[in-house]
């Protein structure tokens, strides 16, 4: 075995050499902090978004996000469709039906959603309908703190804002919170208690007359109060709202083709064979196909010949939005008249039924003005057009008047995220019974079986990580 | 720090330790010579370790088993020669100065592996196992039939306990998610790091463009011929010194080098065959005849189709419901992809070459390989859609510069091109004929190849159709590790390794237009590329000081410390419109997109160990590692591994005297190691985006990640403890281990309620998940004569697998996974299927179940974990005179369950599975189909996961060396793999999963290709 020798002359090696260990382990450390700085040119920094510079930044970000909570998108490199709240929508009541797999496109199709646990269709509308209001909520506060004063972007925002509260108060059960970050983005705990419906309303309501206060021009954010005030009954204040809004006002959101995202989610779901248009849905549902309306064009055209995504419905495709850049009108001035008959069904329907008879009568003008190349859909779709709209009569009683108009509407903003929203009124304000408004009796498609008797859809289960929800707060198959 | 930095702090450690050390000066030498031989055949023995006891000195016995040690200082000392599979011998010798001594040794075979020689690749040092107080998996290369293997994953699969594999699919170039001891991660990745020659190598998955489920592995670059040995430390115990990251394992690969002697030359070639053996589920409708209508009718039109003019559909659930007439109840079935006029499978077949030379003086050694290996799949009836081309060259060159300092450089080449299928979701994958067809026949049976007819037979598009989605990866991989070992005297040497990783890959799928006519996308022909570089840089620097406390106490001290980089940069474009005969971004007409993306993770790490050893049978080792990682939040700073070990010889005690156990070894050992956060979870960043404002595209941005600033990595601290016996003269060896880790500050992707606008999930230091169970290993030399020898071995695992918190408060709701399958829940296994339950009773004994006679459970229960709790492997080795070996592998898995997806889409949603088509079907089918598709359960689809594997057989044939003149070696090899497979599981496959190794517990079958049987013959010839 080798034994050490030691001797004096190593001592002052010794020290040397501790010496020399402290200087390289001083050196590792102190060196350490830059060997793990790591710069990222990928993704942009909080800190940046909160100049004046990046207001504009801002205001567009939440656009873009309401865009695609409300419409929906594409995902990179086309893929197929993403849902937003009109296709949900549109497939919960009788605009749409299923063409595609997803068991869970086919639940909602069906109005019988899969427990909470298990996810739902309806989860994604949800996460990015409060994703759009969060968006909203930053670029009013980062508005409010560089500019000082409430123009045109701090109302556009306020609005977009108050239309989250809309589409979530009706589409989604009656506790849904709506949790909020202060500047500093620490958590108000007491905006996390769920909201009844009513208050989402409320709310909508106030938001809506903070914009209107904010920019007197801003007719989307009327007419967004008045969807509201008719939710609560309100149906002469909703249409004295919408008094002074012009026939030809339209508020688009806005779809390209520049990237992916901006595609008209809509026009990708058909691309994509998810979807068909439907024809009397369930015994109760409008004759959307049958009719034979220029308010809904469509083609016979699958993604699989003329097969949808399941190579086996039938796919009918809406040509009111045929093209990827397709904008989709979220508040016109053709809801503001449809708002005002409504509210003259019982006092005065003459009037009501003048209103419909001349949006009718200006029926092409309307649709190619919010119909992107609606004229030339014969030469490039091979749509065949329809006849000119005929006047209505007087059905003469207040059910078949209010049916009237409720076709109407149904007609006139199909696919615009409306449908659940008239459907609802129809039951909770004119007391009309879930089985004769909603789809229902045997579901005609590959899974069979009866539709079911959910009316809401349910908060997502990731919300039961907020300490003040509880899942069990949500009822879906009443309102 | 810039590399060179780090050199230099690494250079002031290791001078400042040499200076604090007592140096001894040598005093001149002679030299220590001799040959080492198997004491059961005589023949000399190659690559046998030879370390001069209390010294740095050694070496490896050449060609002829001969070794020289020189400048070797007078003295009296200790040599040592061991051998993986043979018993360590140790002589006592004195050297004089400038003579040779002269010590022979004959080592026994043995069936203990306790005196294998393994290298730190951290520290550099060689280490024997009677040193580790942990149970590492050791492979030895030479045992492995070279012919049934073509992956990695396939050297790895079923020869070490506690290491498992699963996603095997029947594509080839796609891979497995490997698992060491269970999972430990619900968050993170829980794939082990793999080290090849000392650097750090990129083994994760990497496909950019989607084929529905599978993606390739990174494994699949490594040629397992340049493989000498791999080791597989399996847990923190053993892992604590690598760091962060080395929670889940660590896998060492080490490549053959030189051996001093006459070049060798070896060639070898290959052929193979691929077989689908599996039997699918054929499409059933069950139909009636319609009232009036003629019973005589033919059911199926001319085209295939039904006739729906006389007969109408009528499923079991309709037919319990009354809602058709069970007249002349006829079941049609078809399968598309069994037919032997429609399948898209055909025999698959392969062909490899290689050639490689190893050969040196005393001075240097080097081993040159390159191999070519060409594969084409299974489903290549219509066109070869599955191919690889894989090339790889190899030199690693070991060069005694003096007597002091040895160098080993190390370089590879790798080209991997393959072909890639979709399957799995999508309906572009010809397994998507498992969800039905309009025909009942082939459409046109003299015509299968015509798109148009055949598209009936298929759910989608016929295979020739399919065939013009074009995706391929193309792989070009650059290895390069440089080693030196520099024994400054004789008790102080220095350890320095560094190399890079660098693998640059080209992701792309082309649609050439009016091909595939489904979306409009797709008929105008579509183009994606992506081409990304990956570097990862290592630098490991070491000093370690080795002297005699005194007669029977060595002491061992290491310091050293670590540097990784780790780095990605990608950019991708996409688009459509594509130009006919082009397949290029830049001849796509619209929707153009691009996208840059970029990935860096850095970890800088020091370490230092203390080892005993006593009268080198008590070995007594601590250590602690610090770290620090770009990826931990800014709140955070060094994290600090300990570790310790303990290994005991106890049969080499004087009071140990049980005569038919010669050898006996105890160990235990402790040690924490760590994972970290993923790239960017600890900071809350955005993503650009382009939005429409006013009819302008304007920026904007999203919310790409809720950051967390007080991310930590998860600390997984593991103890195990053991034994390796050596029993009736060595001849069985047997081995137990039992190991308990558990994962503390785990990393929960905590959902976000969505009502605060953020992102779906942030990352929080939350979860417990504790992992344990048992490795026992047998290994019998039944059979150990010069002409005849039969090995069995045979091992067992178990594991046990528990989320012992989400959350300390209790506020985390199970992390629902896999379309609400299955969760992550408190108390329960990572990922186990909850399913609300269902029973079902046939009321009116008509031998139909409708929905009113199923009853499903309010909430949901535990159905069944998707970890596996056992593992075993069975192998018998025959060898017979010089000329005839057999080894035969058998795998077996089972305690865990399956999603049967594909199943239960078929039942559920198309109904068109047996048990809603035949009036046979059982009622426990029948309720299966009608729990899911009336009351949204799939518990009956859960099934158990268990099987019997016979995964490989070989059989060699070697001439004989009195046939040959100038030729070394000549055998044929006949060798097999997936051949049988013994399951109760009723879907395709047992051990496939949707997702191949890209998922982390998802554990659903559906629409995946299962595994292929395989057979191949291979020449060698070495000269």
């Amino acid at each position: 075995m080798m034994k050490f020798a030691s001797s004096k002359g190593s001592s002052r090696r010794r020290l040397a050499g501790v010496g020399v260990l402290a200087l390289g382990l001083t050196l590792g450390l102190s060196a350490c902090d830059d060997a793990l700085d790591v710069t990222d040119p990928d993704r942009v920094n909080p800190e940046t978004l909160k100049t004046e510079d990046a207001l504009p930044v801002l205001v567009a970000s939440a656009i873009g996000e309401f865009q695609i909570a409300y419409n929906g998108g594409t995902g990179f490199a086309g893929a197929s469709g993403g849902d937003g709240f009109v296709s949900m929508t549109a497939t919960f009541t009788d605009e749409l039906m299923g063409a595609g797999t997803f068991p869970t496109r086919t639940r909602m199709d069906q109005r019988d959603w899969f427990d909470v646990f298990d996810g739902n269709t309806s989860d994604v509308a949800y996460v990015n309908l409060h994703q759009a209001r969060r968006a909203a909520l930053f670029a009013q506060q980062q508005l409010d703190l560089i500019e000082g004063t409430r123009g045109d972007d701090w109302a556009l925002m306020r609005a977009l804002e108050a239309y989250t509260y809309v589409s979530l108060g009706e589409f989604y059960c009656g506790a849904v919170p709506f949790t909020e970050l202060d500047e500093s983005g620490v958590v108000i705990e007491e905006s996390r208690a769920p909201l009844s419906t009513s208050d989402m309303f409320t709310r909508a309501i106030t938001r809506f007359e903070d914009a209107i206060a904010a920019d007197p021009s801003l007719d989307m954010a009327r007419i967004g109060k008045a969807r509201a005030q008719l939710h609560l009954g309100q149906a002469s204040a909703a249409a004295s709202t919408v008094a002074g809004v012009p026939t030809d006002y339209i508020h688009f959101i806005e779809h390209g083709s520049t990237d992916s995202r901006q595609n008209n989610g809509m026009e990708a779901l058909f691309d994509a064979g998810r979807y068909t248009i439907s024809d009397v849905e369930g015994i109760n549902g409008l004759p959307f196909r049958s009719a034979n309306d220029m308010r809904v064009p469509f083609i016979l055209k699958g993604n699989n010949g003329d097969f949808g995504f399941d190579f086996t419905t039938l796919e009918f495709r809406s040509l009111k939005y045929p093209e990827q850049d397709a904008d989709l009108v979220l508040a016109d001035g053709v809801e503001a008249r449809l708002i005002e008959a409504e509210a003259a069904i019982t006092s005065d329907f003459p009037a009501a039924l003048t209103i419909l008879n001349d949006l009718r009568a200006d029926a092409q003008e309307i649709m190619e003005s919010r119909v992107v190349g609606f004229a030339n859909l014969d030469a490039n779709f091979g749509y065949v057009f329809p006849p000119a709209l005929a006047p209505l009569t007087d059905p003469g009683t207040d059910a078949a008047r209010l049916d009237l108009i409720m076709s109407e509407r149904a007609f006139w903003l199909f696919l615009t995220g409306h449908r659940q929203g008239d459907l609802r009124r129809l039951v909770v304000n004119y007391g009309r019974m879930v089985d004769s408004t909603y789809p229902t009796g045997v579901y005609s498609r590959q899974g069979g079986g009866l539709y079911g008797s959910d009316v809401l859809a349910q908060v997502d289960f990731d919300e039961g990580n907020n300490p003040q929800f509880d899942n069990s707060l949500c009822e879906t198959n009443s309102f | 720090m810039s590399a060179r930095h780090m050199s230099a702090v690494i250079a002031s450690l290791a001078l400042g330790l040499a200076f604090v050390a007592s140096p001894v000066a040598a005093q001149g030498g002679g030299s220590v010579t001799g040959l080492v031989t198997n004491a059961e055949t005589q023949q000399p023995m190659v690559s046998a370790q030879v370390m001069i006891i209390g010294t740095n000195r050694g070496t490896l016995t050449n060609q002829a088993g001969r070794y020289l040690v020189p400048n070797v200082p007078a003295g009296t000392y200790e040599v040592r020669v061991v051998m993986l599979g043979f018993s360590q011998e140790t002589r006592s010798i004195t050297v004089t100065s400038g003579q040779a001594v002269v010590a022979d040794f004959n080592l026994s075979s043995s069936a203990i592996e306790i005196d294998g020689i393994t290298v730190n690749v951290i520290t550099g040092e060689a280490q024997r196992a009677r040193e580790l107080g942990t149970n590492n998996g050791q492979i030895a290369m030479e045992d492995i039939p070279l012919a049934a293997v073509t992956s990695l994953e396939d050297v790895l699969s079923g020869r070490t306990e506690g290491l498992v594999l699963n996603g095997l699919g029947g594509t080839i170039g796609t891979g497995q998610k490997i698992r060491i001891r269970g999972a430990n991660s619900i968050s993170l990745s829980n794939e082990p790091l793999v080290f090849v020659d000392g650097i750090q190598f990129n083994s994760g998955i990497a496909t950019a463009i989607g084929l529905g489920g599978q993606d390739t592995s990174r494994l699949d670059d490594i040629n397992p011929n340049d493989i000498a040995s791999i080791e597989i430390l399996k847990g923190p115990a053993a892992t604590g010194l690598y760091g962060t990251q080395a929670a889940n394992g660590v896998i060492l690969i080490t490549t053959k080098k030189g051996v001093s002697g006459a070049s060798r030359w070896n060639f070898y070639a290959e052929g193979g065959i691929s077989q689908m053996y599996t039997e699918f589920e054929p499409n059933f409708r069950q139909i009636a005849l319609r009232p009036g209508s003629d019973p005589g009718a033919n059911p199926i039109n001319a085209d295939g189709t039904v006739n729906f003019t006389d007969y109408s559909t009528c499923r079991n659930f309709v037919l319990a419901n009354g809602g058709c007439v069970s007249t002349n109840l006829q079941t049609l079935s078809f399968s598309p992809l069994n037919d032997p006029r429609t399948t898209p499978f055909d025999t698959g077949y392969r062909q490899r070459y290689g050639l490689n030379v190893a050969g040196g003086s005393d001075r240097m050694t080097y081993f040159l390989s390159g191999e070519y290996l060409d594969q084409v799949g299974v489903e290549n009836r219509f066109a070869d859609i599955n191919t690889q081309e894989r090339t790889t060259v190899r030199a690693n060159i070991t060069a005694e510069v003096n007597d002091r300092l040895n160098i080993r450089v190390n370089t590879s080449y790798t080209k991997n091109k393959v072909r890639l299928p979709n399957n799995d979701n999508t309906t572009f994958g010809n397994m998507s004929a498992l969800l039905g067809s309009d025909t009942f026949r082939p459409a046109d049976p003299d015509d299968p190849f015509d798109p148009v007819t055949n598209r009936r037979n298929f759910f989608s598009f016929s295979p020739a159709i399919l065939a013009n989605d074009v995706i391929q990866q193309n792989v070009d991989r650059l290895g390069l590790s440089g080693t030196a070992n520099f024994r400054g005297t004789d008790w102080l040497s220095f350890n320095a390794t560094g190399g890079l990783d660098f693998a640059s890959f080209h992701d792309n799928e082309t649609i050439q237009p009016n091909k595939i006519p489904s979306t409009q996308d797709t008929r105008d022909g579509t183009r994606q590329s992506t081409r990304s570089s990956n570097y990862i840089w290592t630098l490991n620097g070491s000093t370690v000081a080795t002297r005699d406390v005194n007669d029977w106490i060595v002491s061992k001290t290491t310091v050293g410390g670590s540097y990784y980089n780790q780095k990605n940069l990608s950019t991708e474009c996409s688009g459509v419109g594509l130009i006919q005969g082009t397949s290029s971004c830049g001849t796509v007409t619209r929707d153009f997109a691009i996208d840059e993306d970029f990935f860096q993770v850095v970890t800088v790490g020091f370490y230092g160990i203390q080892e005993f050893q006593f009268n080198d049978r008590l070995f007594v080792q601590g250590s602690v590692r610090a770290d620090d990682n770009s990826a931990f939040g800014d709140n955070f700073g060094l994290q600090w591994y300990p570790s310790a070990s303990v290994s005991w010889v106890i049969s080499e005690e004087d009071f140990f005297d049980i005569g038919f156990i010669p050898e006996l070894r105890v160990r235990g050992a402790f040690g924490t190691s760590g994972l970290r956060p993923n790239f960017r979870d600890a900071v809350t960043l955005f993503d650009p985006a382009s939005v429409r404002v006013n009819g302008q595209d304007a920026p904007g941005v999203i919310i790409s990640s809720t950051g967390n600033t007080d991310l930590e990595p998860e600390r997984t601290t593991e103890f195990e403890v053991g034994f390796d016996a050596g029993l009736f003269n060595n001849k069985v060896g047997l081995g137990f281990t039992y190991f308990d880790k558990t994962s503390k500050d785990a990393l929960i992707s905590r959902r976000l309620e969505p009502s605060l606008g953020l992102n779906a999930s942030r990352f929080a230091n939350l979860g417990e998940v504790s992992n344990s169970g048992t490795e026992t290993s047998l290994s019998w030399q039944a059979i150990n004569t010069s002409n005849f020898g039969v090995d069995v071995h045979t091992s067992w695992s178990t594991f046990s697998n528990e989320i012992t918190q989400l959350s300390p408060d209790g506020s985390v709701e199970p992390i629902i996974i896999n379309r609400g399958e299955q969760r992550h829940q408190q108390g329960s296994s990572a990922g186990a299927f909850w399913l609300p339950d269902f029973t079902f009773n046939d009321a009116n004994g008509d031998g139909l179940i409708n929905e009113d006679e199923v009853t499903v459970g309010d909430t949901a229960i535990f159905l069944g974990h998707v970890l596996p709790t056992w593992q075993g492997s069975f192998s018998l080795s025959i060898r017979a005179w010089d000329w005839l070996s057999i080894s035969n592998l058998f795998e077996a898995r089972g305690g865990n369950k399956q999603l049967d997806g594909t199943e239960s889409f078929r039942c559920a949603l198309f109904a068109l599975c047996r048990a809603n088509n035949t009036p046979d079907a059982s009622l426990e089918d029948q309720a299966r189909s009608v729990a899911s598709r009336f009351h949204g359960t799939d518990a009956g689809y859960i099934r158990s996961a268990d099987f019997l594997k016979w995964r490989e057989f070989a059989v060699t044939l070697d001439v004989p060396d009195t046939w040959l003149a100038s030729v070394q070696g000549l055998s044929l090899t006949i060798a097999g793999r997936n051949l049988l497979t013994w399951t109760d599981y009723p879907g395709v496959d047992p051990e496939i999963n949707e997702q191949g190794a890209s998922t982390n517990f998802n554990s659903n079958e559906f629409l995946t290709a299962p595994p292929v049987r395989s057979y191949s013959l291979r020449l060698n010839w070495a000269f």
